[in-house]
Order: structure tokens, then C-alpha cells, then sequence
């Protein structure tokens, strides 16, 4: 009994992996662990690992000679010997460190960093990710370009994107024409110590996966007034005057002085996604 | 609450590597189970050039005919090594195929093209000293008896996939039985076998990595980026640990300009050869202490190379 239930754990294993990947692909989920270029191998994996345990559960019967030295994860079929004890203890370690940690981590993680480690990341801010074509400007960059790019909303600001901003800063062919503008800018904020007068809005960025996402962002402040209350790692739309200043790292970084302040997941709970260098590649 | 927020933290980390990874590590044991079937035992033998030297040299080429990633590669060369494949041409094969394939090359050249005029220069620079490093660590094993190198487990496997375990009797009988209608069944098997058990290694090593990296950022070290050679070795330790894919590490290391050309390249170099989860892959097939002079050789060749390589070649726009 004992025998044939290991005989089940192999394919069962995979199967369990296979829907892991498939769930984090299909739920969307997986956009915040990996960069857009990855998300299809997530499903060709999820995908795989079902077709692959299925056929080796199916044919579980067919008896064929084992070619390799006896494993681990000898699987069913002809292919296990008369179980014995110790080797049992070591499947089952085996399988204990293979799922746990990922049950373990999937119960215990919040989709995300926590605010210590996202300041911490943001550290040197003079380093820019890959520049997304979009962005790429050829010429010199004139006030009439500038109009033509960026839709004005009714109130008369020109929506302009987190991450373009980090473009212009030190760059003396675009800063002239962008500072002073009335801008609105939509990424998610770190509220910072009560002590701190200024909040801080960011853009998370990945090269392959969570585990390399740094965030991108800049200080916004609030003239004479309090900071609102709006929690950590929140949504918001702000508007106000962009302006520059020299961060205490010696790189020149956006500043806003902010006008008006929206929390957007007060009014909706979905959470965006951070965008990837490698979109478009 | 701290202990909360520091277990989300490294469970983030280490889903994001895991999901990144599991798909390629899937690929690389479909592949090596169908291999393990259908590829003729000595085929490659018969294949590579009889001078081993030039063997070697050949086999860090593969990587363009056999693109894999750096997790899908250890597999592969397993069951290349049980057809009969030397293990020097292996270990030349698995630290080039990273790095000397059609993808790096151009996921290299696309990180860069935006910071120098020339960023093919740079993709070729990466590609040559990958390519260069591999083989020179191929001809060093080429002199190490394989009982150093591969653990006992896997050494039986090769001698016994090159006949020198089983009599020729069984091996024939095996193939006839194998012709009927199995081969497809073992393949599968194979590859379900050899995904899990590589799979154990790779959680292992992503959780270790995950447990580092939210400890690690890239601003910590930039205090030492004007320093030449404690950058170079500073990059290929951050490397080690944030254990990133090959095909699209350059994308992080262009984002670092404050460090000299030498420095990054040698984390490209570097990175893909040997990092945190790596070794915990390449301890499914090699002894420990065999891993451990790996990644000094590499340490030391890959720095040593880039720092070399760009005092003789100048990227127009970058240090």
C-alpha cells in the first residue's frame, strides 16, 4: 500500500507543479512575478508538465527496462524496485523540499515588496532601465513636439508617464521644455515616515522576474499642506507642476508640487502591473 | 510583523525565480529525456573531432546548434555525458551554451544599443570571452580523472550508457524491446524523472538566492564602481546571487553605467556560468569539490579575461 502510494508521488508532484504554473498564468497573477516576455513560457511550462505526468500516469502499466542507476524519483511501472524503508524517508524528504517551500511561499507572500525593500532598491537612482521605444526621440525636441505628445486633460495638465520623466531628468535638450509644466502622472506611492513631508512615487521595473524589480521614483511634495493619507504602495493620479532638483545621490530627479492627489485603488481594488524592459522586444 | 514582512519579501523573490526558471528547466529535461532515447549512444563521440583539444573547442560552439539557458543545460549535458559525449566537451558545452547562442546575442546587443553606438561590439566582446572562458575550463577538466568530477551516481550512469557497464547482450536486447512501441514511454519517463530531481535543486538554490537578494541592492555597490577591479569582482558576486535568466541579464547591467564596461562584462560572463542556483543544479551532477574550483576558476578567468579584454578594445561612447 505504502509502496504504490509513492509510486504516485512522481507524477502527482508534476501534476501539482503544472497547475501552480498554469494557475498563476491564467489568474494573471504571474504578471507581478515575472517580466511580459516570460509569461508565455509560464503557460508552456504549466501546460507541459499536465501533458507530460498525464501520459506517464496513463501508461503506468507498460513495463520498460530502466536504463539509469536507481533514483529519487524512479517513477511507476516497472520501473520501482520493492520499496525500503530509507529510501521511502528520502522520497519523502525529497518531496517535502521540492513542494513545501512553494506552498509555503504562495501562503506567505503578498504579491509584492514590502516599503523596506523597495526603499532600499531604489538606492542609486542614476541607473535607468532599458529606454522603451516609444520614448525614443530623434531631433531636437521642440515645445510643439512636446504638445503633440502628451494629451492635456480638461483641467489643462499634460499626462505624462512616470518613467518618461526619469528620461528627462539630465537630459538638457528636454529638461527646459518639460519644467513647469502642469502635469498628471499615474504610478503607485510610498507614504514614508510620518516625519517626512514629501511622499514618493514610483514605477516597479523587471529584467526577467520579482526577484531583480527595482523601483523607479521621484519625491512629490506638498506645498505648506499635510501629506494625505493613502497607504503604502497604492495607485494614485497626481497633479501638479513638474519641476527638477539634485537628489542627495548627486543625480538630478523629478519633483512634482502636487496640486491634487487621487487614491485609485480607494476607488477600484485591481492591482497594475509593473511594466517590463523587454515589452516590444 | 517584521518576521511577516521579511517571509513575504524572500517568498516573492523566490516565486519569481521559480516561475521564471521552472519552464526552461522543463524544457531542458523534454529535451534530455528524448535524447536519452533516440540519440545513438557514441553518435557524438563520432561526431566531434578525434584531437580532444579541438573537440573541446568545437563543443563551447554547440551552443548556436543547441540553444538552451543555463537552467536547461544541466539536464541536457547529463544525458549528452551518458551518449558518450567526453566530459570536457560536457562542461565546455554547458558553460558556453549560456551565453555563445543567437538569443544572448541578441538580447545583449538590444540592452545595449541605447548606451553606445556600437552595441553589436559589445554583444560579440560578451559571446567571444564566454566562448573563450568555456573552452579553457573544458581543457583543464580534459586533465581531470571523471571520478573528481561527476558525483558516483552519475559516473555509473555514464559508463553504463557507453557500454562499459552493461554487456553488449543486454544492451541489444534493451534496443529491440525499445524499438516496439516504448521508446516514447521511456522518453517521458526520463524527462519526468530528471525534471523532478532537477527541479529539487533548483528550489533549493532559488530559495537560498531569494533569501540574499532581498538583502542585496544594486545601489550597495555602487560606492565601489570607480574601483576597477573590486567593481569587477563586487558585479560578478551580485551576479552569484541575484541569479538571473542569460537571456536577459543585460538588460539589468546596462541599467548600471556608473560601472566601467570591464566590471559589467564580467558579470555577463560570469553570471551565466555560475550563480546561486547553478550550483545548486550542477551539484546534481558534479562533486562538491569540483563545483567549489569551478566557480574559482570561473571567478578568476571571467574577471581576468574582461579586465584583459578591454584594455585592448574601446567601445566608442562607453569606459
Amino acid at each position: 500500500m505504502k509502496s504504490s502510494w509513492w509510486r504516485w508521488t512522481g507524477p502527482l508532484t508534476a501534476v501539482f507543479l503544472g497547475l501552480v504554473l498554469l494557475y498563476f498564468f491564467v489568474s494573471r497573477r504571474a504578471e507581478v512575478y515575472l517580466a511580459p516576455d516570460f509569461l508565455n513560457y509560464l503557460l508552456f511550462g504549466g501546460c507541459g508538465l499536465l501533458v507530460l505526468a498525464t501520459f506517464v500516469i496513463c501508461t503506468r502499466e507498460t513495463a520498460v527496462p530502466r536504463r539509469h542507476a536507481p533514483s529519487t524519483f524512479d517513477l511507476p511501472a516497472g520501473m520501482v524496485d520493492e520499496e525500503d524503508p530509507s529510501s521511502s524517508r528520502m522520497r519523502g524528504l525529497s518531496f517535502g523540499i521540492l513542494l513545501l517551500p512553494l506552498w509555503g511561499a504562495i501562503l506567505l507572500t503578498e504579491d509584492e515588496f514590502s516599503e523596506e525593500v523597495l526603499l532600499r532598491r531604489s538606492a542609486g537612482g542614476g541607473a535607468l532601465p532599458e529606454r522603451p521605444p516609444a520614448m525614443e526621440r530623434v531631433g531636437e525636441y521642440t515645445e510643439e513636439r512636446f504638445r503633440e505628445e502628451h494629451a492635456q486633460t480638461p483641467s489643462g495638465h499634460f499626462r505624462v508617464d512616470a518613467m518618461e520623466l526619469f528620461y528627462v531628468a539630465g537630459d538638457e535638450g528636454l529638461m527646459p521644455i518639460f519644467k513647469d509644466k502642469p502635469v498628471q502622472v499615474e504610478a503607485q506611492v510610498l507614504a514614508l515616515s510620518p516625519s517626512e513631508p514629501r511622499m514618493w512615487m514610483y514605477e516597479l521595473m523587471m529584467t526577467c522576474c520579482s526577484a531583480d524589480a527595482r523601483p523607479f521614483g521621484f519625491p512629490i511634495e506638498f506645498d505648506g499642506g499635510e501629506k494625505p493619507e493613502i497607504p503604502s504602495k497604492n495607485r494614485v493620479r497626481v497633479t501638479g507642476i513638474l519641476g527638477f532638483e539634485m537628489g542627495e545621490d548627486g543625480y538630478l530627479s523629478p519633483v512634482i508640487q502636487v496640486e491634487s492627489i487621487e487614491d485609485l485603488e480607494a476607488e477600484s481594488s485591481g492591482r497594475s502591473s509593473p511594466t517590463g524592459p523587454l515589452s516590444g522586444f | 510583523m517584521l518576521l511577516a514582512a521579511q517571509l513575504s519579501d524572500i517568498s516573492y523573490a523566490f516565486l519569481g525565480l521559480l516561475l521564471e526558471g521552472l519552464p526552461f528547466i522543463f524544457l531542458g529535461t523534454l529535451v534530455s529525456g528524448f535524447m536519452d532515447v533516440y540519440l545513438p549512444s557514441g553518435w557524438l563521440d563520432r561526431v566531434l573531432p578525434k584531437n580532444r583539444w579541438s573537440a573541446v573547442a568545437l563543443s563551447g560552439l554547440l551552443g548556436f546548434v543547441m540553444p538552451v539557458c543555463e537552467c536547461a543545460v544541466v539536464p541536457v549535458i547529463r544525458r549528452l555525458l551518458r551518449k558518450g559525449l567526453p566530459l570536457s566537451c560536457a562542461v565546455a558545452y554547458m558553460l558556453a551554451a549560456p551565453i555563445f547562442n543567437p538569443i544572448t546575442l541578441l538580447s545583449t546587443f538590444k540592452a545595449f544599443e541605447n548606451y553606445t553606438p556600437d552595441g553589436w561590439q559589445l554583444a560579440f566582446s560578451r559571446i567571444f570571452l564566454g566562448y573563450v572562458t568555456a573552452v579553457l575550463v573544458g581543457w583543464v577538466v580534459m586533465k581531470l580523472r571523471a571520478s573528481f568530477v561527476l558525483k558516483k551516481k552519475v559516473l555509473g550512469e555514464v559508463l553504463a550508457g557507453q557500454g562499459t557497464g552493461f554487456g553488449e547482450e543486454t544492451r541489444a536486447a534493451a534496443s529491440v524491446a525499445l524499438e516496439k512501441e516504448n521508446r516514447t514511454i521511456l522518453a517521458m519517463r526520463t524527462a519526468l524523472r530528471d525534471f523532478l530531481e532537477t527541479a529539487l535543486y533548483f528550489t533549493v538554490g532559488v530559495f537560498l538566492a531569494a533569501v540574499f537578494i532581498v538583502r542585496v541592492a544594486p545601489g550597495d555597490l555602487e560606492g565601489l564602481a570607480a574601483q576597477e577591479m573590486v567593481s569587477t569582482a563586487a558585479l560578478m558576486a551580485l551576479s552569484y546571487v541575484l541569479s538571473l535568466c542569460s537571456t536577459s541579464d543585460a538588460f539589468f547591467i546596462a541599467a548600471l553605467p556608473t560601472f566601467t564596461l570591464s566590471a559589467r562584462m564580467a558579470f555577463l560572463v560570469f553570471g551565466p556560468m555560475l550563480d546561486l542556483k547553478l550550483t545548486f543544479l550542477y551539484l546534481s551532477v558534479f562533486r562538491p569539490k569540483f563545483v567549489f574550483g569551478l566557480g574559482l576558476g570561473l571567478f578568476l578567468l571571467a574577471g581576468g579575461l574582461s579586465l584583459w579584454w578591454f584594455e585592448f578594445v574601446t567601445i566608442d561612447g562607453m569606459r
